[in-house]
């Protein structure tokens, strides 16, 4: 029986989880490009995977996952290093399950197993949805200049918005969900976390992922850093659309090979391999 | 109960009901856990203020310094607790690296109003309304190399009222036992009060009363770091009369310093600015760093090191009680 891999994957809602799957889907089936994984054969149901996967291919936005309907997909996968034959699981998982666990503090006993039988954590982040915590001290004086306070008309200030956990900084919330894999109940003594940067092409001006991540999310990037015994932590740019599907589409669409418009970015990757996160979780 | 070798079991993690080894040690036979049926949900870590047992579970896991923050309501206690967690939401301070926090929702609740998410106009701290029993904040720092074990602090705020009771009553102080084992007492001087001429002996002389009943109490002593903190500096400094006030609290150091520090292990003053008012020239958390930095690398438990020191025990003997009187530097208190 070929070894077993199974990779938690974790993002708050509308983090490219799905359309990393997709796009990862048709990388291993097709072999294109130089790629540290391809799949060996294809067994079992895969109704889901080629539903998003054709969605990807077609330049369309990839359906997200509603809370509810999260997918185990399997892979019989083969790395082209060593030869050997693995099989490797993704739960397709919403980010509402996620938001669900930050807000509720409460997980469904199916997440806890497959966490506890996870070898490692695929950590999505997209830079468009990073709340960030800025302080209004921060922000006073840009406020002042422009003037907004006084066109916008007196602010209440003895009622302000009730305070919102699902508002709170993007940096806390992965955080959290981090350090409840480590604690009570799920005690998991060491993890791989591939940190996915999703929609890179957004943001690939601003130097290296792990660059990004310190400058952007510094607090999970302290959290990683402090606790080398728990995790073992690579940062990834990846783009598996490749671009804005709005604005990029047509390019996209006139790509002879599809694979060709994913993007990635990170230690011992190639430019369009998306199976090297994956691959090193596994090593 | 016998529980069925089939059954599941209720216990997460326990892979006893899959023909695995049982979690707790048990024989299937004798499992407590029988008949339990797993639940579809699990209850995760709460991440609000920590108890005293959950406090308690914090420090017997890791290296861990106890701080304690006193003074009057609006001293900025609070809003103290909350910058040093802003701070670390931008980098490492002083030298560490945030690792972990038990007690994430206890700080976000009180930085929210600081926040441009509250839809404020200005900053505000979250009040704390302090319960009787003690609650605490926990962080977890280490050093950016991560070449030193982990380190938790536990932050504990003394309420105004209790503050007021204690700097009028020594049995008020000795119930402030906490303070025994806090590795930092800090006392918290307002800057708003320092800066209005009428408030400003009563708000010194409160926390040197404070700090005089909890020496005379006995819950602070020879092993005691204190650090008076002058908070709201940023007010002070923008004041007309800031060399007047400087001049003041230098009179005010200088007279606290020859009453009470040979009888404590440490004494500093220190000014703060935990959130500047705009346009101050101040930085967010000015003061922080530093203090953060001591309170993490230092406690009176590695200072007494090497110091052969006990307590009397009942019934000791006339000789022992003597040397108890004749070696007050080995005393842990007084």
């Amino acid at each position: 029986m070929p070894p077993q891999y199974r990779q938690l994957v974790l993002g708050l809602p509308g983090t490219g989880k799905t359309t990393f799957l997709a796009a990862f889907w048709y990388v291993v089936v097709w072999g294109e490009g130089d790629t540290a994984l391809r799949l060996d054969r294809l067994d079992g149901n895969r109704e889901h995977l080629n539903r998003i996967s054709t969605d990807w291919l077609s330049c369309r936005p990839v359906e997200r996952t509603p809370i509810g309907s999260d997918t185990i997909v399997s892979m019989k996968l083969v790395t082209t290093d060593t030869g050997e034959s693995t099989d490797v699981f993704f739960p397709d998982m919403s980010g509402e399950q996620f938001s669900l666990q930050w807000r509720e503090r409460r997980c469904p006993r199916a997440h806890f197993d497959l966490a506890r039988a996870a070898s490692g954590v695929m950590l999505f982040v997209h830079p468009d949805s990073v709340i960030e915590p800025v302080r209004i001290d921060e922000v006073a004086p840009i406020v002042e200049e422009l003037g907004a306070i006084r066109t916008a008309g007196p602010l209440d200030e003895e009622r302000p918005r009730p305070w919102d956990p699902d508002r709170a900084p993007t940096q806390v919330k992965l955080v959290e969900l981090l350090q409840f894999l480590v604690r009570e109940p799920f005690l998991i003594p060491q993890l791989r976390v591939a940190v996915i940067v999703s929609a890179w092409d957004l943001v690939e001006g601003e130097g290296s992922p792990a660059r990004w991540l310190a400058t952007r999310l510094p607090l999970l990037d302290q959290y990683l850093a402090s606790n080398p015994e728990r995790f073992v932590a690579r940062v990834y740019g990846v783009s598996a659309q490749g671009g804005d599907l709005g604005r990029d589409g047509e390019r996209l669409l006139r790509e002879v090979s599809p694979a060709k418009r994913i993007i990635v970015v990170g230690d011992d990757s190639r430019p369009h391999d998306l199976t090297a996160p994956v691959r090193w979780l596994m090593a | 109960m016998a529980r069925p070798a089939d059954a599941a079991c209720g216990v997460p993690g326990c892979a006893a009901g899959t023909g695995g080894h049982c979690l707790e040690g048990y024989a299937i036979a004798d499992c407590p856990h029988a008949g339990a049926e797993p639940g579809p949900w699990l209850d995760l870590p709460e991440g609000a203020d920590l108890d005293s047992g959950g406090a308690e579970r914090v420090a017997r896991a890791v290296t861990t310094r106890v701080i304690l923050l006193a003074g009057a309501a609006d001293t900025g206690k609070t809003t103290l607790l909350a910058s040093v967690y802003e701070c670390f939401q931008r980098g490492p301070v002083a030298g560490y690296a945030f690792a972990g926090c038990e007690t994430v929702l206890g700080y976000e609740r009180r930085c929210y109003l600081g926040r441009i998410e509250s839809g404020r106009p200005g900053p505000d701290t979250a009040r704390s309304s302090l319960p009787a029993e003690p609650r605490w904040l926990h962080l977890s720092v280490r050093d950016r190399a991560a070449a030193e074990p982990l380190r938790s602090l536990l932050f504990s705020e003394i309420g105004g009222d209790f503050v007021r009771l204690a700097k009028d009553s020594t049995d008020e102080c000795r119930r402030l036992a906490l303070a025994r084992r806090a590795d930092h007492f800090a006392i918290l001087v307002d800057g708003a009060s320092l800066i209005q001429r009428q408030q400003r002996l009563a708000a010194t002389n409160d926390a040197g009363l404070l700090l005089r009943g909890c020496l005379d109490a006995e819950v602070l002593g020879r092993f005691s770091f204190v650090d008076v903190l002058f908070t709201k500096w940023d007010l002070v400094v923008r004041s007309h009369e800031r060399a007047e006030i400087e001049q003041f609290l230098e009179a005010f150091t200088t007279r606290t310093r020859q009453l009470c520090q040979p009888r404590l292990g440490r004494l500093r003053f220190v000014q703060v600015a935990a959130r500047p008012v705009a346009g101050s020239p101040l930085a967010f958390g000015h003061g922080l760093a530093e203090l953060l930095g001591s309170w993490t690398a230092d406690s009176p438990a590695v200072a007494r090191r090497g110091a052969v020191s006990a307590w009397v025990p009942e019934g000791a003997s006339e000789f022992d009680r003597f040397l108890w009187r004749q070696l007050p530097a080995l005393r842990l208190v007084g």
